[in-house]
C-alpha cells in the first residue's frame, strides 16, 4: 500500500462524525446510573 | 493505536461506572459484611427441634431487648409456622412497633420455600439444611403480607401471613 492510500484512509477514520454515537451513549450511561440511585433510594427507604 | 476523541470518552465512562460497581460490592463485602441470608449455617432438615431457634416453644416473635425481636419460623409445604397465640391458635399476624429491629430466621423441614415481607427488605430463599437470616429496621407502618416467591408445590400460594408495623 502507498503512503498516499494510508493517509486517506486516516483522513477518513477521523472524519467520521460520532457525535450521534457519543450522545446515545451518554444518555444509556445516564439511563443506567439514574436506575442504579433509584433502586438504591428504594433499598434504603424500605 | 490510534483512538477517537469521542472514543475515549465513553471508554471513560464505562470503565469508570465498572470501577465505581466493583468498589461498591467490595465495600457492601468487606467492610458492611453482606452476605447471602443463608451463610453456610446447617441444620438437620428432619431433626430442627434440635435447634434452640426452633423448638416449637420458640417460634414466633420474641422480644429480646428494648426495640429489638427474633421471629423463628419453620417453613413446610405449605405453611409458615408462627407459634401459636395464647389460645392455641396458629399465630397469622407478626405484630412489632414502627421503627423496631426486626432479625427473621427460618428454616424448612421439607423443600425449598421462599420468604417475601411484600413492601419491605425481606426477601430470603429458605433451603433444606440450611438457616436463613435477615436483619431490618421496620421503618414504616402498615401490614405487609408474607409471600412464598419460591414454587414450592400445588399449596404454594396458601403460604402467606402478615408483618403489622405499628
Amino acid at each position: 500500500m502507498s503512503k498516499k492510500n494510508i493517509s486517506a484512509a486516516k483522513q477518513t477514520k477521523e472524519d467520521v462524525n460520532l457525535k450521534g454515537t457519543l450522545i446515545m451513549v451518554m444518555i444509556l450511561g445516564v439511563v443506567i446510573l439514574v436506575f442504579w440511585f433509584g433502586i438504591y433510594g428504594l433499598f434504603l427507604s424500605r | 493505536m490510534h483512538l477517537h476523541k469521542y472514543e475515549k470518552i465513553w471508554l471513560v465512562f464505562g470503565l469508570g461506572s465498572l470501577a465505581l460497581f466493583l468498589v461498591v460490592i467490595g465495600f457492601a463485602a468487606f467492610w458492611k459484611g453482606t452476605h447471602p441470608q443463608s451463610h453456610i449455617e446447617t441444620i438437620d432438615p428432619q431433626n430442627i427441634e434440635a435447634n434452640e431457634s426452633f423448638k416449637p416453644e420458640n417460634l414466633g416473635l420474641t422480644e429480646v431487648a428494648d426495640g429489638k425481636y427474633v421471629v423463628n419460623i419453620v417453613a413446610s409445604a405449605f405453611n409458615y409456622d408462627l407459634g401459636k397465640e395464647e389460645d392455641g391458635s396458629p399465630t397469622k399476624t407478626i405484630r412489632v412497633p414502627k421503627g423496631s429491629t426486626v432479625l427473621f430466621q427460618i428454616t424448612t423441614r421439607d423443600v425449598v420455600h421462599g420468604f417475601q415481607v411484600a413492601g419491605t427488605n425481606v426477601n430470603m430463599m429458605v433451603e433444606p439444611g440450611h438457616i436463613s437470616r435477615y436483619e431490618t429496621v421496620m421503618k414504616n407502618d402498615g401490614d405487609f403480607t408474607i409471600v412464598c416467591n419460591e414454587y414450592c408445590g400445588i399449596g404454594h400460594h396458601l403460604m402467606f401471613g402478615t408483618v403489622e408495623v405499628y
